[in-house]
């Protein structure tokens, strides 16, 4: 059978308090700061995408009225150069292949650490976990 | 004709962009923060094996605080950034200093490794500089655009320094490339070494990953 803990004297405990209040105090700083950077962060990049929709629409809106759909297929079609096929097939496959990767590696996780939690709960029943989703991915509650 | 072929060929160039802002700014972002979870993990993995061989007990103060730190960082490493870290740093500089002067991290640590024997603290404090060293290189080298600036400035750095001790400089080169260092653990160290300020950052960072670990 344990020793009870030895009880804490009246400055240890207002020693405590203070830490943990610091501590909280961290705790929040941190959480303020993250979202003074995170929205200056999604404004620029959302800056970005709205300029780049901005000048697709001025684009659309430099033919509107002086040409049609059809116009611009057939433009298309007589002056597609293979290298250009080739280079957004390219591209675009590179982008479907990453998402298929990471898709498959979500998967993987997912399959060996419930696993490896298991095995490891088994020498250390009071694992602490690092909260994240069993795909590896940020918990939607720390977002 | 030819204007119809010119505002296709820049609408070809937008949507181009389109997909590279998406790469630049979620794609990349997602992998270098997976790629830091997963050395963090990775490390995690290596701690609890040096446990599990029975070198420091599961329930042991320091053992469940350099776990809880590893947690910590591996559970919130999508807020951390450069901009998240410096203005941290400031932040605790200025308005909470008295936590971190009263008891930091690291004397937490050392007051929970001191019952342990050297070659198991000596461990335990490997464990966690390889830590900072992965929170070093997620935050200051794992950009292409961070490299880029880092490159730049190491390059100039040297060509005023070649300028001023050309032998020396070119001598020291010769070592460096010959005992295959690894870059990001030689900035690591250097700057460890010669910046107080970033000593105290990573200390900060650490007792911040620790408290969001222990959550």
């Amino acid at each position: 059978m344990s020793k009870p803990a030895k009880p804490l004297s009246k400055e240890q405990l207002r020693q405590e308090l203070a830490e943990n209040k610091a501590e909280l105090k961290f705790i929040r700083q941190s959480r303020n700061i993250h979202a003074i950077v995170s929205l200056g962060g999604n404004l620029f990049r959302y800056t970005a995408l709205v300029a780049v929709f901005y000048y697709i629409y001025l684009c659309v809106a430099a033919l509107a009225g002086k040409t049609t759909l059809a116009n611009i297929g057939i433009n298309v079609l007589a002056n597609v150069k293979i290298s250009e096929v080739v280079a957004w097939l390219f591209g675009g496959s590179g982008v479907i292949f990453g998402l298929n990767q990471r898709r498959l590696r979500r998967k993987t996780i997912e399959h060996v650490q419930t696993r490896n939690i298991m095995l490891e709960q088994r020498l250390d029943p009071n694992r602490t976990s690092s909260q994240l989703t069993p795909r590896g991915e940020t918990n939607p509650r720390d977002n | 004709m030819e204007n119809v072929s010119g505002v296709v060929q820049l609408l070809s160039l937008l949507l181009s962009s389109l997909g590279l802002i998406y790469l630049a700014f979620w794609g990349f972002r997602e992998l270098r923060m997976d790629e830091f979870r997963q050395n963090v993990f990775r490390l995690r993995d290596e701690l609890f094996d040096f446990a599990a061989d029975g070198n420091i007990a599961f329930d042991h103060p320091a053992y469940k605080m350099l776990r809880s730190m590893m947690n910590g960082y591996i559970r919130f490493s999508h807020r951390g950034s450069l901009l998240h870290f410096v203005g941290l740093t400031l932040s605790t500089y200025f308005t909470n200093r008295s936590y971190f002067v009263s008891r930091s991290f690291d004397m937490e640590l050392k007051e929970a490794t001191a019952s342990l024997d050297d070659e198991t603290k000596a461990k335990l404090e490997e464990f966690r500089e390889k830590t900072s060293l992965q929170l070093f290189q997620y935050l200051f080298l794992s950009s292409y655009t961070k490299m880029t600036i880092a490159l730049l400035i190491v390059i100039g750095l040297l060509i005023v320094t070649l300028l001023l001790r050309g032998k020396a400089v070119i001598i020291a080169l010769k070592k460096l490339i010959k005992t295959h260092v690894d870059f990001d653990a030689w900035a690591y160290r250097y700057s460890k070494q010669h910046s107080a300020k970033l000593r105290e950052s990573i200390e900060t960072f650490n007792a911040g990953a620790y408290a969001y670990g222990k959550v």
